[in-house]
């Protein structure tokens, strides 16, 4: 049984090795067809004659990779190159991550070193390595978003007197455009539009305070009521 | 600084519960946060960062190093990431239920 296994994965194997030989004697012939009809229909709908280059060229480009690459996978020259490769991930991630990066660093490569220390370096490990890179962008974009964009805006949040120029600085002014070109029946016609902008920067800040979670302080007590 | 506020999303939830399910011992680092919860390098990685900023968590790294190979930095929870985790878990159930609950006079189930 075992032996009439082993001829059908033969038989298969010599027939995959056939298929694959017809395949890249083939090759050469689909790619002067698909030339030939390209350049036809380049000529006929008068494309720019380029095009059938580029689809050609490329095409044949992937098939060359499409018969190299699994030869060229484990061989050492790509083992190499993959740990140079993997290597070079965590030192730009390193970079990217600025002031955290040397500490990364370290934590990183324990990372790639797996469980066992000593772990060999795959292609999965070249995942991971994307993946502090990408890390480093986020922590720097987040970072620079807290310094450029957060700040201001908390301290804007957490302050009353400056939540308030934020919603009556724009209403007024847009009250003021308004009153200077059509007076003050215009005004009154716009009314609509101007709460309209005053209560959409209204809700801005309350949004913005339950988002970032922020609260002004509780104005103090007035002493007469006592 | 302003206040960091942590938002209970499915990463930082499953972070927080390896971190919190992770005995003093042997507490979580990096491949093992990665492995245990299913996410990546670069989707971990930046959830500690923003935990940390938060206060949520602290690291240390392996004392002694080993020599062999790079020390690990491990991650454990704070007394104020427990409790702030825990009060967050309960205003995150109690919306939920609320939202859930038919408003009065709609006529809910009996």
């Amino acid at each position: 049984m075992s032996d009439l296994k082993g001829a059908d994965v033969a038989i298969a194997a010599s027939w995959q090795r056939r298929l694959l030989r017809y395949y890249f004697k083939l090759v050469p012939w689909i790619l002067l067809v698909l030339m030939l009809t390209l350049g036809t229909m380049a000529v006929a709908h008068g494309w720019n004659p380029y095009i059938t280059f580029a689809v050609v060229g490329g095409f044949y480009v992937l098939v060359e990779a499409g018969r190299w690459l699994p030869f060229l996978l484990g061989t050492p020259l790509t083992r190499s190159m993959l740990r140079i490769s993997v290597c070079s991930l965590v030192d730009l991630a390193v970079l990217l991550a600025g002031r955290r990066g040397p500490a990364l660093r370290v934590e990183w490569r324990a990372h790639l070193a797996g469980e066992s220390g000593h772990d060999p370096v795959t292609w999965p490990k070249a995942r991971e390595a994307f993946g502090f890179v990408a890390s480093a962008i986020r922590c720097r974009c987040s970072d620079a978003a807290e310094a450029a964009w957060w700040t201001p805006v908390d301290a804007i949040l957490k302050s009353r007197m400056l939540s308030n120029l934020f919603v009556l600085i724009p209403t007024m002014m847009a009250t003021g455009f308004i009153f200077r070109y059509e007076g003050t029946l215009g005004v009154l016609k716009s009314a609509e539009s101007i709460s309209a902008i005053g209560g959409f920067l209204y809700m801005l800040i309350r949004v913005g305070r339950w988002w970032r979670n922020v609260k002004p302080p509780e104005p103090k007590a007035r002493r007469g009521k006592e | 600084m302003s206040a960091t506020k942590i938002r209970l999303t499915a990463v930082i939830m499953d972070v927080l519960d390896v971190l919190t399910s992770s005995p003093s011992d042997n507490p979580a680092w990096g491949l093992r946060l990665c492995e245990q919860t299913g996410y990546g390098t670069g989707t971990i990685y930046p959830a500690l960062d923003r935990l940390m900023k938060a206060g949520w968590i602290s690291d240390h790294w392996e004392d002694p190093p080993p020599e062999d190979r790079p020390p690990r930095r491990f991650y454990e929870m704070t007394s104020t990431g427990r409790e702030q985790y825990a009060a967050a878990l309960r205003a995150h159930s109690e919306r939920r239920a609320s939202w859930l609950r038919p408003a009065p006079g709609t006529g809910g189930a009996a």
